[in-house]
């Protein structure tokens, strides 16, 4: 019976299979993130000339659905290069299934990316959904910035950078139709050199949310975001 | 025709999937991040730029001497100067030289990100070297250290795919941190060249 399937019907269902992303969101939209959140270094600018040695900040969990070949993370980070994207990154991410980049995280977990044009990441331990949870990077010495998730232990990334050009708070998805209500960011800190172990609220910020994600500014501080269209 | 239906099916299935990783995953390369950081609008914005001359002035008041390359590449010069706050002009900017007068940062083909920054000792450098694990190449231009990178990879998948790697040095002159991007074709000797003609800009006023 095999051999009565014609070979102008496999051939159809092959060219059907590779336009399939069109109608397959999760795949076509995966190389395009959304960003909700806010930049440090902004106007009317008072303290990005400080050298930015830390960002602490407070993430509320949340627990949305993520589809195939997608993900959703949640971070604080701090930038060393804007010009050839260098950073620290810590947060929690959330992959939906076949997601090349993070297939085994396919429930809350926490992270902390290093990029210095080369990957580097580590997972950790679970955050709970509908908990908070306080993350930050901040500069130890000979260049090495400490990496903690709350909770668990973290890592320590050394780096060719002793402090930060800019700070960022974010949620970033690979896809619009993740949903990101309850998305809540509070407690927006940084450390400076000039003021070791002491860490400052944020005095300014320029938020930043690309459709169809909205941003609610409640302070320099602290922000919720919400939108998708649902999957 | 069960089995007929189960081969049309299976078929479907399996070419859905393949064609489905095909599209979504090939393009991160294995150097890309995992995850990314956005551009704040600024780096881009009109309003955001100002003049070469007002970026000095700001660090003159600082009592730090910006300099900036006076010899470029053929046909090359200077595009933008943006800042955060045209209002605070003092901290980090970004300054953009082009052939085709390119001011976007992420296009255009030499970037300077400048910023106040203390000089590392001869043992900070050996660290960074150490850290970055071979990356880097330490030279002495004009007894400016100078930590070069002529295969930087890029953050921005897009601009990975666009331009490939990238040449990237660092170095530190007067108090001033200064982070240099180039695109290929241009080489490490041209960015080179761009650091050894450093002069003060501008006429601070």
């Amino acid at each position: 019976m095999v051999r009565s399937v014609g070979v102008a019907e496999v051939a159809a269902i092959i060219v059907v299979a590779l336009l399939s992303p069109a109608v397959i969101p999760s795949a076509s939209a995966a190389a395009d993130p959304y960003y909700a959140g806010y930049f440090f270094c902004s106007p009317p600018d008072t303290a990005c000339s400080n050298t930015l040695v830390g960002i602490r900040g407070s993430i509320y969990t949340i627990n949305p659905y993520v589809p195939y070949f997608d993900d959703l993370a949640q971070w604080v980070t701090v930038v060393f290069s804007y010009s050839t994207s260098q950073w620290v990154q810590v947060g929690y991410v959330k992959c939906g299934g076949l997601n090349v980049k993070c297939a085994a995280y396919t429930s809350d977990t926490y992270y902390c990316e290093y990029y210095n044009g080369q990957e580097n990441v580590r997972y950790f331990g679970n955050p709970s959904p509908g908990s908070t949870y306080s993350y930050n990077v901040l500069y130890q010495n000979n260049y090495d910035w400490s990496c903690t998730p709350d909770s668990a232990t973290g890592t320590t990334w050394s780096t060719a950078f002793s402090e930060a050009v800019d700070l960022q708070a974010f949620s970033e998805t690979t896809n619009t139709c993740i949903v990101i209500a309850n998305t809540h960011f509070s407690g927006l800190q940084l450390q400076t050199i000039y003021l070791p172990g002491s860490w400052l609220y944020w005095t300014q910020h320029a938020a930043h949310a690309d459709s169809p994600y909205t941003i609610n500014q409640i302070s320099d501080t602290e922000f919720t975001a919400a939108g998708g269209t649902g999957c | 025709m069960l089995k007929r239906s189960a081969f049309l099916a299976t078929t479907l299935v399996l070419a859905v999937a393949l064609s489905a990783v095909a599209f979504s995953s090939p393009a991160r390369q294995s150097n890309q991040p995992i995850f990314g950081i956005p551009y704040p609008p600024w780096l881009t914005s009109s309003s955001s730029e100002i003049s070469v001359s007002q970026l000095s002035a700001a660090y003159s008041a600082h009592n730090l001497t910006l300099r900036l390359p006076s010899q470029l590449p053929n046909g090359f010069s200077l595009t933008s100067v943006h800042v955060p706050d045209v209002n605070s002009l003092y901290g980090y900017a970004m300054v953009t030289y082009s052939s085709t007068g390119i001011k976007d940062f992420r296009y255009a083909e030499i970037v300077f990100e400048i910023r106040p920054g203390a000089q590392p000792s001869p043992n900070d450098l050996s660290t960074i070297i150490n850290n970055t694990r071979g990356s880097f190449q330490l030279l002495t231009i004009n007894r400016i250290p100078v930590l070069l990178n002529p295969q930087q990879g890029m953050g921005d998948p897009a601009l990975q795919e666009q331009f490939g790697s990238s040449l990237y040095a660092q170095f530190w002159d007067g108090g001033i941190w200064y982070q240099v991007r180039a695109y290929h074709p241009l080489t490490a000797d041209d960015i080179l060249r761009l650091i050894s003609s450093l002069q003060p800009v501008g006429n601070p006023t």
